[in-house]
Order: C-alpha cells, then structure tokens, then sequence
C-alpha cells in the first residue's frame, strides 16, 4: 500500500518540494541562495525533458 | 476512488478550464515578453547616470521645478527613485490634477546631478500593450478583476486536476508518455507530466496572480484604515493652499526618521496614496525582503514636518510579497529564464488540455452516431 503511494507519488512530492523551497528561498536569501534555487528550479525541467524523451510505449 | 467521484471531478477539471483557457492563453503569451521586461527596456533606451564623489545632487523641489516647467498648467504628483537598478535619477509623474487618470501622467526621467532631462518615456509601445493585456486588457479594474476571477477557476483547475493525477497514472510509471500508440495518448501524457511538474509553481503564479488583482482593493482597504488612522486629526481640517512645503526636506525628514530605508516614491497630497494634508514619502528597505516592502512616512505639506510613520498592513504586505512571486524577478536573469521555460510548459499544458477535450468531444459524437445508426439499422 505504502510502495504504491510512493510510487504514484513520490517524484511529483518530491519535485514540488524543490520548486517550493526555491521559490522561496531566492525571494528570501541572497546570491547564493538565488544560485541554489535557479539550479534546483532546473530538476523539474531537466525531468521532465529526459522523461519525455526516454519514453518509448 | 469510485467512478462516480472521478467523474465529478473530471467535470470540474473540463469546465474550469474550458472556461479560463484563452483568457491563460493570453496571460501565457502576453506574460512572456513581460518577463524580460526590464531588460527589452534596456536595449531599447539605456540612460545611466555614473556617481560623482563630492558633488553635490539638486534640490528635489528645483529639479520637480524643471519637470513642471516641460509641461506648463501641470504639476508633479509622485517622484520615484530605482536606487539600486537608476541610481542618480528621478521620474516626476505630471498631471493637471493629483487624483487624474494615469493615462494622463506626463514622465520626465531627470539627471539629477545636472537637472538634465535624459528621457520623456511615453505610455505607448509593445510592451505597454502587452502589460494593459496582461492586466486588465485595456478594460481598468472590471478587466483586472475578470482576470482575476479567471485566476480561481485556474486554481480550481490544478486542484482537480492533481485530484485526476492518482487515477489516471497508478497503473503507470511517472513520466510515461505513450508516443507509439496514438497521438491522443501521447497528448494526454504530455499534460500529464507537464501538469505534474509543474504545479507548485503554476500554483504560487496562479495564486499570486490573483492577489495581485486585487491591488485596487487592497488601495481602498489601506485608505480607508491605517491611512485614515494616521491622518484622523486632520480630517475637518482645509487641504493646504498655495505653495507646499519643500519636496526636499520632506525626503530628507523622512530619510532621517528612518536611516535604514531609502526613498522609493512620494506621493503629492491629493493623491490615491496619501491624504489630501500630506507628502507620503514610501521607504524602502535594504534586504532581500525588506527591499520589496514599503513604508510610508506622512509630512504635512504645509509645515514640512512628520505627521506619522508606520510599518505597512499584512495585506498590503502580502501584495508586495506577491509581485516579485508572480514576476519571477527576485533572481537574476536565469530565474527569469527559468520562469520563460515554466511560461511555455503552462502554454503546452493549455494547448493539449484544449486538444484533448476537442478529440473526446469528436470521439464522443461519432460514437453517437454509430449508435444512431445502428438504431436505425435495426
């Protein structure tokens, strides 16, 4: 039950996690918070394209 | 989650959509460019004023003199300071009466070592156009509010869609896109993943975006209380006549009164933002945060001295706290490079939602007929 949730929805948690924490934390922190965020809010990109492009169904 | 439940739900997520799409379309579109902003700007006029050690700045009243006297029969309204991004210059807004339209504002960039008019920036151009489209498409605060009822509906939404999420892919691996099957498939999974991807921040933009809809409202909250707080004693008084006191000192009084904060804006007596007795000169911090929130500090125009000085109101907080979220420029350029790429991924997601309820509805209506004419047939 539980492997099958996390299945389900253990990447889109996580993702959203990221994005959240570096939205905010770049309006909060400096530059090099800025730097950290940018490149977090780079994973949900870079996921998204490999998926799309690995995907052979 | 039985079928019923899915398909009240999947209703939710068809109509709420349908509904918003364009207007997002839109915002999507219109958005993109606004983005940059700030650096289209840039190339097209660049006006930069390098700082001189040891001289001396103008006065601010000789400098609201030389904008007033561009423009005969007008008088300054608000003066705004870019410290950090213009340092060195001032822009006078120029009107005939304090409380006119904005479209009536005249602007007069000014040197303000020399009290050179370096630029007369006009309410015109691409990205006028595209910034009236995105907020309130040339139809004032109705168009404003519209969007930002289009705003819930797209809320709604992601909702229901994240609701759709867990039925549709639980069977699934996440980020399966079925290419080789059909092209309505590889359509659905594509909004899929896209939809799920994306969604903390289509949320916080979303969310924000409403928020910052309701700036007008938020005016009106903030005159009617804190304003009104401040400036209780004076309200039987008569609004001064004549000269006002000096612009100069008003800035510097409130620059004394807080040292940590730097002018931003003033606001003339008469204007929205102040009452009718009072320079609102609105302070703005030096820290990340801090920068993005203002502070008003009230100088009676007709002595020159401090009415009141307040911390501004959570609501008005949180509206200064939504910008920066909805514009995606509190990080640098590859933040806003980052929000362009969200900005197209949001454009996908709305183009194949729209391409799979056209193909659902098509499927839809030939299976009627089959069924029609198989009746018949019978």
């Amino acid at each position: 039950m539980q492997s099958k949730f996390f299945k389900l929805w253990g990447i889109p948690i996580v993702l959203g996690i990221i994005s959240l924490y570096a939205l905010i934390s770049a309006l909060i922190g400096g530059v090099v918070a800025d730097t950290i965020a940018n490149i977090l809010l780079f994973i949900p990109v870079f996921i998204t394209i490999k998926n799309y492009y690995k995907s052979k169904y | 989650m039985n079928l019923k439940t899915a398909k009240r739900w999947f209703s939710w997520h068809k109509w709420t959509s349908l509904i918003c799409t364009a207007f997002l379309l839109l915002l999507c579109i219109t958005g993109l460019p606004l983005i940059f902003h700030e650096e289209i700007e840039h190339l097209q006029n660049d006006f930069e004023v390098e700082t001189v050690g040891g001289k001396q700045k103008m006065d601010l009243d000789r400098l609201a003199e030389i904008a007033e006297s561009k423009n005969p029969g007008k008088h300054v309204r608000y003066a705004f300071w870019e410290k950090d991004e213009h340092p060195n210059q001032v822009l006078f807004d120029v009107v005939e009466k304090p409380d006119a339209h904005f479209e009536e504002s005249k602007y007069i960039l000014i040197n303000e070592y020399t009290g050179e008019i370096l630029n007369e920036p006009e309410n015109e151009g691409f990205l006028y156009i595209m910034l009236r489209l995105h907020t309130d498409m040339f139809a004032g605060i109705p168009g404003k509010l519209f969007l930002g009822l289009m705003g819930i509906l797209f809320f709604i939404s992601i909702v229901s869609g994240i609701v759709l999420y867990g039925p549709i892919m639980k069977n699934f691996d996440f980020g399966m896109v079925r290419k080789l099957k059909s092209k309505r498939l590889q359509w659905l999974d594509t909004h899929n993943l896209l939809g799920i991807v994306t969604v903390v921040w289509l949320t916080i933009v979303g969310l924000t975006r409403v928020i910052n809809t309701l700036s007008d409202v938020v005016l009106g909250l903030w005159q009617q209380g804190q304003l009104a707080e401040m400036t209780a004693p004076y309200r039987n008084e008569k609004p001064p006549e004549g000269k006002l006191s000096s612009l100069n000192e008003a800035v510097k009084a409130a620059e004394e009164k807080v040292p940590s904060m730097d002018v931003s804006v003033v606001a003339y007596p008469g204007t929205p933002f102040t009452s009718k007795h009072h320079y609102a000169v609105f302070m703005k911090g030096n820290t990340e945060v801090t920068s993005k929130l203002l502070m008003p500090v009230l100088i009676d125009a007709k002595t020159g001295e401090i009415t009141d000085a307040r911390k501004m109101p959570w609501y008005v907080n949180t509206l200064f706290i939504s910008q920066p979220l909805h514009f995606g420029n509190y990080g640098g350029i590859t933040l806003k490079i980052i929000w362009a790429i969200f900005d197209i991924m949001t454009i996908i997601i709305l183009i194949t939602g729209l391409y799979l309820w056209f193909a659902r509805r098509k499927s839809e209506i030939r299976s009627k007929k089959l069924l029609n004419q198989r009746d018949h047939a019978k």
